[in-house]
């Protein structure tokens, strides 16, 4: 309890974390899945040495550390995080493949321990590997195969089968033995099969890692029309791809070695954190300048970057008040008589949201 | 049954997808009968009167004992290879996320290499019978709910097995100890009355044992439902043993795997 306590305390920390939209009020939905106080630890491999040396004595590894958090009904959930975060561990409790050591979480209130049978009939997992799937029988059997274990017969499940493979654009590929599908293909598959049973709950683990770039973004416009005009389903999406948390997610939440740092809206996440990070595309002398500014307080700091072209180069500037600080920064280049081509916000990586929310819990850590 | 069917049509499906090894299957009962049937018929004059009480029919005595042997194979294994092999991939997480049971998912997994051996062993018979074996078809009828307690109790083992892997990632030899325990007590190549006695007390607890000498009587002497209703009765009990401690074993190496987030880790 008192552990409890503590993470809850560290959750509703992160809402003073130096990001405006951390943790926003839930709009008035009912909730689709409540985690509260969520543990698991699995247990760390050991050497030959260690066993021999101590064969009883087992060490673990915390995995997911006291984790709450509401989602609410149709709602899309990213989860970020570095490897080894606990996104996969956290789906997988989800989809009742892993029993949590302490912690309840439900699923349109249904426990997933007690009543795993009752979660598994609202859920599709796409947590697997693509390995997952039959590769010597077509796309069409395997989603057969997997129409049958969800209790779909007869003309119902062949109508269901289609429209899924509809929907991921495996339709002309149907008959075709899944061994000789491509990666992305695969894929695919996986999220047919995910949304074969018309779930309530869809869980996505990383679902465009083996995608090629055009088949990621058809793959977020396929979510977007499925969550917000076909199924209008709750999806929990594990992602390692800004366009994917910042298209899709209507909230992020970053978690860390178990923790649940931060959770916000995407686009106040990311328009906090480049706040007053601009790029400028400058004419010739433009350093000289920019030192002056610097010096006369009206930018922090300034950094050339790759980008040249016959006449402008381009720079990374930090401003001090957001759009007014970059207003100024304009005036006072105009003013030098430097030429400026275009200023504008850089934009935010998913990899930036992480690295800032964990710099900024590391250091919390270390004050306390 | 509906789930358990399309999964034995998901399985024959791949298994036609492999060509060469179904006919090689097919073919290979044919070839590897001949053997046993040549050297039977030398053994006969020197076999005929030891095994008098199991039909007298050395040859019949042993492709029955082929047939059993092939039954408990599959009963030992297939619950097992099916486990193991959908782990390795993940299959079977991806199954346990339908709200379909345990039991039906091990049941479905494992019923194609069942109904195949079956097909295999019917063929067996019928080549056997085509080359002298004097079948009472009658007794094929009783022998059928015989063989089929015998496959409880060694499917029994089979869900203690695929615990084993579930827990270790490993059966070790248990495997081989058992099929070739069961082969050298349970009577496949001789009755059990020609073991060593220091030997023949552990032959009891073989459910070999009392399947296949129920089975050879049924079969091949015709003899009637009463003549082996002490052999029936104790693989029945053994079977029922074997199977709740199989289903105990698993459950618990299950929830073990859930526990530990193994269950799509080899």
């Amino acid at each position: 309890m008192a552990r409890g306590a503590a993470a809850a305390a560290r959750v509703i920390d992160a809402t003073t974390l130096p990001l405006a939209a951390v943790a926003p009020q839930l709009a008035p939905r009912p909730t689709a899945i409540a985690c509260d106080g969520l543990v698991k630890s699995f247990p760390i491999r050991r050497s030959w040495r260690e066993t021999m040396r101590a064969p009883f004595d087992t060490r673990w590894q915390l995995v997911t550390d006291h984790l709450s958090c509401d989602i609410a009904q149709g709602e899309l959930f990213g989860l970020l995080g570095p490897n080894g975060a606990g996104k996969s561990t956290l789906m997988r409790m989800l989809a009742t493949a892993v029993l949590p050591d302490a912690g309840t979480a439900t699923i349109h209130g249904a426990d997933v321990v007690a009543d795993a049978r009752a979660v598994r009939g609202m859920i599709g997992a796409a947590i697997a590997n693509e390995r997952a799937v039959l590769w010597r029988i077509s796309a069409r059997d395997n989603l057969r195969y997997f129409a049958a274990l969800l209790g779909l017969r007869g003309a119902a499940r062949t109508r269901r089968i289609e429209e899924v493979l509809e929907l991921v654009e495996l339709a002309d590929t149907g008959e075709k033995m899944v061994g000789e599908f491509s990666s992305g293909m695969r894929q695919r598959l996986l999220i047919a099969r995910a949304l074969l049973g018309s779930p309530r709950v869809l869980l996505l683990d990383e679902p465009t890692r083996s995608l090629d770039p055009i088949s990621a973004r058809q793959f977020r416009r396929f979510m977007t029309r499925l969550i917000r005009e076909d199924t209008k389903c709750t999806v929990v999406l594990a992602t390692h791809s800004t366009d994917e948390a910042m298209e899709l997610c209507d909230r992020i939440g970053v978690l860390d070695r178990g923790r649940l740092l931060a959770v916000g809206r995407p686009a106040d996440l990311g328009a906090e954190l480049t706040r007053n990070s601009f790029r400028a595309w400058l004419g010739p002398d433009a350093e000289t300048a920019l030192d002056r500014l610097v010096a006369r307080g009206v930018i922090v700091g300034w950094s050339a970057t790759a980008g040249v072209d016959e006449l402008f180069r381009e720079f990374a500037v930090e401003v001090t008040d957001g759009h007014q600080g970059a207003a100024e920064l304009v005036r006072a280049l105009v003013a030098a008589g430097v030429d400026v081509a275009r200023v504008e916000r850089i934009p935010v990586s998913a990899a930036d949201i992480i690295e800032r929310v964990l710099a900024t819990s590391d250091r919390r850590d270390a004050d306390v | 049954m509906y789930k358990i069917a399309e999964m034995v049509r998901a399985s024959w499906v791949i298994a036609r997808s492999y060509k060469m090894n179904l006919v090689f299957s097919i073919a290979a009962l044919f070839f590897t009968t001949i053997p046993f049937y040549l050297v039977a018929h030398a053994m006969q004059p020197m076999m005929g009167k030891v095994v008098q009480q199991e039909g007298g029919d050395y040859f019949g005595f042993v492709l029955l004992g082929l047939i059993a042997i092939s039954l408990l194979t599959t009963a030992l294994t297939s619950v097992y290879q099916a486990v193991s092999g959908s782990i390795t991939s993940g299959w079977l997480e991806a199954q346990l996320g339908t709200s379909t049971s345990m039991p039906v998912l091990l049941i479905g997994m494992s019923a194609y290499q069942f109904l195949w051996t079956l097909l295999r062993v019917t063929v067996l018979l019928l080549y056997g019978w085509s080359l002298g074996v004097h079948v009472h078809w009658s007794g094929i009828v009783l022998g059928l709910p015989v063989l089929l307690l015998l496959c409880v109790a060694y499917y029994g083992l089979g869900l203690g097995l695929a615990a084993m892997f579930l827990a270790f990632r490993t059966i070790g030899p248990m495997q081989s100890v058992i099929v070739t325990g069961s082969i050298l007590l349970g009577g496949v190549y001789y009755p059990t009355t020609v073991i060593p006695s220091w030997i023949q007390s552990l032959s009891v607890v073989v459910p070999m044992t009392y399947g296949l000498r129920a089975t050879r009587r049924l079969v091949l002497e015709g003899a009637p439902w009463s003549a082996v209703q002490m052999d029936v009765g104790m693989i029945a009990a053994i079977a029922s043993l074997m199977l709740l401690l199989g289903i105990a074993a698993f459950q618990l190496s299950f929830d073990h795997a859930r526990r530990r987030g193994t269950l799509s880790i080899y």
